[in-house]
């Protein structure tokens, strides 16, 4: 990575981000490789008071799908 | 329209973003891939047509998507209005609204927080998180 964005924007506008291609096609063959773990950032552990439970290769991404979801359009909360 | 922005599938709405981000249709694989919306409106009409209900919060009217390199970091700043606005919500005490997603795949409930410091720390999280991921 070399280059920064650093995007502002209005409360009135719906920002979607969208992840570039091959980071996404690149999460998803390491997360059909045997034993993968989905690498969710250590603070949902900390406030979950547990860790995230191993899954599936279709529940991990299913959870892929989901966390791309989340921070593509959230916006504050 | 509502005051929060409401999925009501948070795997079937990621499948959708991912088909945007790809160019393959996550949702039906023999189907070309949905082209990615250029208004609000058609963004909901997508969503519609795959029983997917989003409500952004009221007065949401814009559409702007943001495609970029991998070799680039995207930050997406949220508007400092709706970050005062969820601390105030926060510190009249209520709960922290982390999308249903997270609970599932933890098996269990976000626990309530220890004090309002512990709160306020997983919204910072929050922000930090979504303001940079863009993969994982």
């Amino acid at each position: 990575m070399v280059g920064l964005a650093i995007i502002q924007y209005s409360p009135q506008t719906v920002v979607l981000k969208l992840p570039p291609e091959r980071m996404v096609r690149a999460t998803e063959a390491m997360l059909r490789q045997a034993g993968a773990v989905y690498p969710m950032p250590k603070f949902y552990d900390d406030f979950y008071h547990a860790p995230l439970p191993a899954a599936s290769t279709e529940k991990l991404l299913d959870l892929h799908a989901a966390r791309i979801g989340d921070y593509s359009i959230r916006n504050c909360g | 329209m509502s005051t929060k922005l409401e999925i009501s599938d948070d795997i079937l709405w990621g499948k959708l973003v991912k088909s945007w981000a790809t160019g393959d249709n996550y949702i039906s694989p023999d189907r070309p891939a949905p082209k990615i919306p250029r208004s609000l409106e058609e963004l909901l009409a997508q969503a519609a047509d795959i029983g997917l209900t989003i409500s952004f919060p009221d007065g949401m009217v814009g559409l702007a998507v943001l495609e970029y390199s991998p070799e680039t970091a995207l930050v997406k700043l949220p508007p400092e209005g709706m970050i005062r606005a969820t601390e105030a919500e926060l510190k009249a005490g209520d709960k922290y609204p982390m999308p249903r997603f997270y609970d599932d795949f933890y098996g269990r409930p976000l626990p309530p927080p220890k004090n309002l410091k512990d709160v306020m720390d997983l919204h910072a999280a929050r922000i930090g998180d979504y303001s940079i991921r863009n993969c994982g």
